[in-house]
């Protein structure tokens, strides 16, 4: 049986006020292969989460997690009349308190950092990554190229969201495990999102954050009801958002995608030899293509195009 | 390269067969280096030359009369001048060694 499966309870299944207690006292999470136990005491984080997690499995408290987080919203200091947020992961605060109005990028951000810091299980790429009839597109980019925006026009346009920051793949193969997440749209991307896909589900703007304006897009529920299944990568797209570029998909050499791949990923130097054969048979099974995208319509038009040419 | 008589000539030789793992796409080869856990692009020139010196070691000259040898007068020595820096190069990365 799949964790995840139809008969495990939701958040859904919680009252919004019973939602705002599990988060009090601990709320227990399946994200893709990972159980998550979360605590957060901000009140102002109980309603955008329950409508950008509600799809999501609740686990047993019992469980062993990988990973116990905590969100806590206190004075801050010296200024007091300030409040801030204190992200922590099993105790330590990675990172210094943030202003109050930012805890839930605080808290999303904090567990793609934790995901980053301790998987190293998996080879981890900086990569979004979609699926549609059991072939998937890894999208690898570096920030600020357009990964996030052009993974949430395919995933609002029926492809299955594997995630939109990770691309997991366990050492010696070359399937994707999904971890789907709400997608974190910054600044311009809000909008394009909006006018895209108006029934989108977007969780608050939040802005002065240290990535301008940030807003949430809840994964669909199929993304969740299915993240156990794995998906192989049948194409790699290094995309590129620029200024009125025209849609372009082109091909490029099997080496230049395998040294993209390597030098974007989270973890590939320290899984070392493991992490070349993994790279390589990943290359070995897909074409890898540069994509250059303006016009979000026309970028998730011509990848689900190409796709179903090129799967017949 | 005899010219300097009674100083030794020095021969390059590949740091070990075992220490690279390949992966090969057309002319593009990607080299894994064991001992440095680091990832390199290479042409198909850089890889036949560290299997030649894989087999043994050989002197400069005899690397740039079984890699490439002169047809035209005069491109000797630029043949030479460009392997040279190819070892250098690949000497640096850890891949090969002047005995």
């Amino acid at each position: 049986m799949s964790i995840g499966a139809a008969d495990a309870k939701r958040v859904r299944d919680c009252s919004v006020g019973e939602f705002a207690s599990k988060l009090i006292s601990g709320l227990s999470l399946q994200i893709g292969p990972f159980a998550a136990r979360i605590h957060a005491n901000s009140a102002r984080l109980s309603a955008p989460l329950y409508a950008l997690y509600q799809d999501y499995p609740m686990l047993s408290d019992e469980n062993v997690f990988h990973f116990h987080v905590r969100l806590d919203e206190r004075r801050g200091f010296p200024r007091v009349d300030k409040r801030v947020v204190r992200f922590s992961v099993d105790g330590r605060a990675p990172h210094e308190d943030m202003p109050a109005a930012q805890a839930l990028p605080v808290l999303e951000w904090g567990i793609n950092l934790v995901i980053a810091l301790r998987s190293h299980s998996f080879l981890m790429l900086h990569a979004a990554a979609v699926e549609n009839g059991g072939r998937a597109i890894l999208l690898p980019a570096a920030p600020g190229q357009g990964k996030t925006t052009l993974c949430a026009g395919l995933s609002l346009r029926g492809w299955r969201l594997l995630s939109d920051e990770f691309g997991l793949i366990r050492p010696g193969h070359t399937e994707l495990i999904p971890v789907p997440r709400p997608m974190a749209l910054k600044n311009e991307s809000i909008d394009v999102i909006r006018r895209f896909e108006p029934e989108a589900v977007i969780g608050p703007e939040i802005s002065n954050t240290r990535k301008g304006t940030v807003a949430h897009v809840k994964p669909s529920a199929q993304s969740i009801d299915e993240m156990r299944q794995a998906a192989p990568a049948h194409w790699i797209v290094f995309p590129r958002w620029r200024h009125e570029a025209s849609t372009s998909l082109t091909e490029v050499s099997k080496a230049e995608g395998f040294m993209f791949l390597a030098t974007n990923a989270f973890n590939y130097e320290l899984l070392g030899e493991a992490a070349f054969h993994t790279v390589a048979g990943l290359v070995n099974q897909t074409r890898c293509f540069r994509f250059e995208y303006s016009d979000l319509d026309d970028a998730v038009e011509m990848l689900t195009d190409f796709a179903a040419r090129d799967a017949e | 390269m005899n010219e300097q008589a009674g100083k030794e000539i020095s021969r390059w030789l590949s740091t070990g067969p075992d220490d690279l793992v390949w992966a090969a796409w057309g002319h593009d080869h990607i080299a894994y280096h064991r001992p440095s856990g680091k990832t390199h692009f290479l042409n198909a020139s850089s890889r036949y030359l560290i299997t030649e010196l894989l087999c043994e070691p050989l002197a400069l000259d005899e690397v740039v009369e079984a890699f490439a040898p002169a047809e035209i007068e005069g491109e000797q020595s630029a043949q030479t001048t460009r392997l040279c820096a190819m070892l250098e190069r690949l000497e640096h990365l850890g891949f090969v060694r002047q005995l």
